[in-house]
């Protein structure tokens, strides 16, 4: 009960919450297993939502036939050369294949949800906090312990507990507003922590906001570089 | 309870007190945030209510097509062949979707009702997303201008701005009236508008414990940059592709 008050008092900025997790023994165990929980519920309950979706939309391989037919009985498809004909046809069905990332159902990408947004949230608190903390103790001379740092820190997930809306099919919440917030969280964790003055502790927030950009960008460049190689050794070796 | 309704009831107001209260609440931003909760749900009903309620009267996918093929009738007459060919082949593209999503009548209902219910429960998300994220701005610069204000205290005092979007049913019921009903529920926005945005200087000058002008300004610096913001950014991202190209360009030739 007192983990559930505190997590909600996170939620709404009470100053109060984050020195309570601070001064909890084991606040690092309870912030490790708030995150791992909230990502998995969260995870189950789009998962459900999304199950939802697919059963009770439309059925969308008709509208892709429809849509197909229209195409291939409309005046303007018999001035297209045959070769373009191909291509088109290749266009469309890669279009289709990404409708998920426009919204239609896709259960099977949701159930991969419950082991990558973990891991997800768990490297990010981590980055974050690490690059928080390195430049809160050595860069402003605050006084925190890493692990109470990061116990504290793991209250910043608190605003995701919205997604958990995700239950009812196409409820999308704004990314923005989330981050925002949760940087907001992050903030007063910062604060409280560290005892840094407000401006100290907003500049501690913002450049380990970018700096924890910097991994991100390695990371997906890492993976574009992978799936780029792959497709050159696919389709033949350049020239 | 006593409490709850005065805050939402006395922002209307404009009740200095109330924007006090808030600033020095320790839960001030849970309590502003049940406003937006209550006046987004309220709305939200409103508006998801409109929503299912138009699926449940949608007529006929066959008598929907009639009707629009003869309201299209005389500017397809008016047409190129050519041109009316493909307005014709794009329709009836149309109603074939439409016939799919309404073949299963209580299927398209259950979507339907289910998409209102989102609709309902993410209106006060939709208020947050309105107002958190350019607040948090205004804040920043009202510091800068020497405002006093906590995180909490700012946001408490600002979300009370949705307070006058429970007009927004009446707006809604007003656009329904035939002939005129466009023009009453336009008034009924830009009333409510106007007031949110009275609200929301008090609510600011209120948290920083400073003048009404200062408020003012710290909110146009803050839309000043945020319009300005993006578009700087685009015009450096731009010279700097231009930059790259010709550095490109340089290295080929």
């Amino acid at each position: 009960m007192n983990i559930v008050s505190t997590f909600f008092n996170a939620l709404f900025l009470r100053e109060d919450a984050y020195s309570r997790m601070r001064d909890k023994e084991k606040g690092l165990l309870s912030g490790l297993i708030m995150i791992i929980l909230l990502a998995l519920l969260v995870s189950v309950l789009a998962l459900v939502g999304d199950m939802i979706e697919a059963a009770t939309g439309p059925d969308l391989g008709q509208i892709k036939d429809a849509v197909w037919q229209y195409m291939i009985n409309s005046s303007w498809w018999k001035e297209i050369p045959p070769a373009g004909q191909k291509q088109t046809q290749q266009m469309f069905e890669l279009g289709w294949s990404m409708s998920p990332l426009f919204g239609a159902p896709n259960p099977v990408g949701k159930a991969f949800d419950l082991i990558v947004r973990p891991v997800i949230w768990l490297a990010d608190w981590l980055i974050f906090g690490v690059i928080a903390f390195v430049l809160a103790r050595f860069a402003f001379k605050g006084e925190s312990r890493l692990p109470t740092f990061l116990g504290v820190l793991a209250l910043a997930v608190t605003p995701q507990v919205f997604q958990l809306l995700q239950i009812l099919p196409g409820v999308e919440i704004d990314g923005l507003l989330l981050n925002l917030w949760s940087l907001c969280c992050a903030y007063l964790a910062i604060k409280v922590c560290f005892g840094l003055s407000v401006a100290r502790s907003f500049w501690v927030t913002i450049v380990t906001w970018l700096l924890a950009l910097i991994p991100f960008f390695l990371i997906s460049g890492f993976f574009t570089a992978i799936v780029s190689g792959v497709q050159m050794v696919l389709s033949g070796l350049p020239k | 309870m006593r409490d709850f309704v005065s805050l939402l009831w006395r922002p209307l107001k404009l009740d200095v007190n109330v924007f006090e209260a808030q600033r020095t609440s320790p839960d001030a931003f849970k309590r502003a945030f049940l406003v937006v909760v209550v006046v987004g749900l309220l709305t939200g009903l409103f508006a998801g209510g409109v929503t299912f309620g138009n699926a449940y009267l949608a007529p006929d996918p066959a008598q929907s097509q009639k009707e629009a093929i003869e309201a299209m009738r005389p500017f397809l007459e008016n047409m190129p062949p050519e041109t009316r060919t493909y307005v014709q082949e794009g329709m009836n593209l149309g109603f074939r979707i439409q016939r799919i999503v309404q073949a299963d009548r209580g299927k398209f209902l259950t979507d339907q009702l289910l998409e209102a219910l989102g609709l309902w429960f993410t209106s006060p998300i939709g208020y947050l997303a309105a107002i958190i994220p350019f607040t948090l701005l205004v804040l920043l610069i009202a510091r800068l201008l020497g405002g006093r204000a906590s995180l909490s205290g700012m946001l408490g005092c600002t979300l009370l701005a949705v307070t006058p979007h429970l007009l927004d049913p009446i707006g809604i019921l007003l656009g329904a009236i035939p002939f005129c009903g466009a023009c009453l529920g336009g008034i009924v926005g830009l009333i409510t508008f106007i007031w949110s945005i009275v609200i929301y200087v008090v609510a600011v000058a209120v948290a920083n414990s400073f003048s009404y002008a200062r408020g003012v300004a710290a909110i146009l610096i803050g839309l000043a940059v945020s319009v300005g913001g993006p578009t700087v950014l685009m015009l450096l991202f731009a010279i700097l592709m231009i930059v790259l190209g010709s550095l490109a360009g340089g290295g080929t030739s």
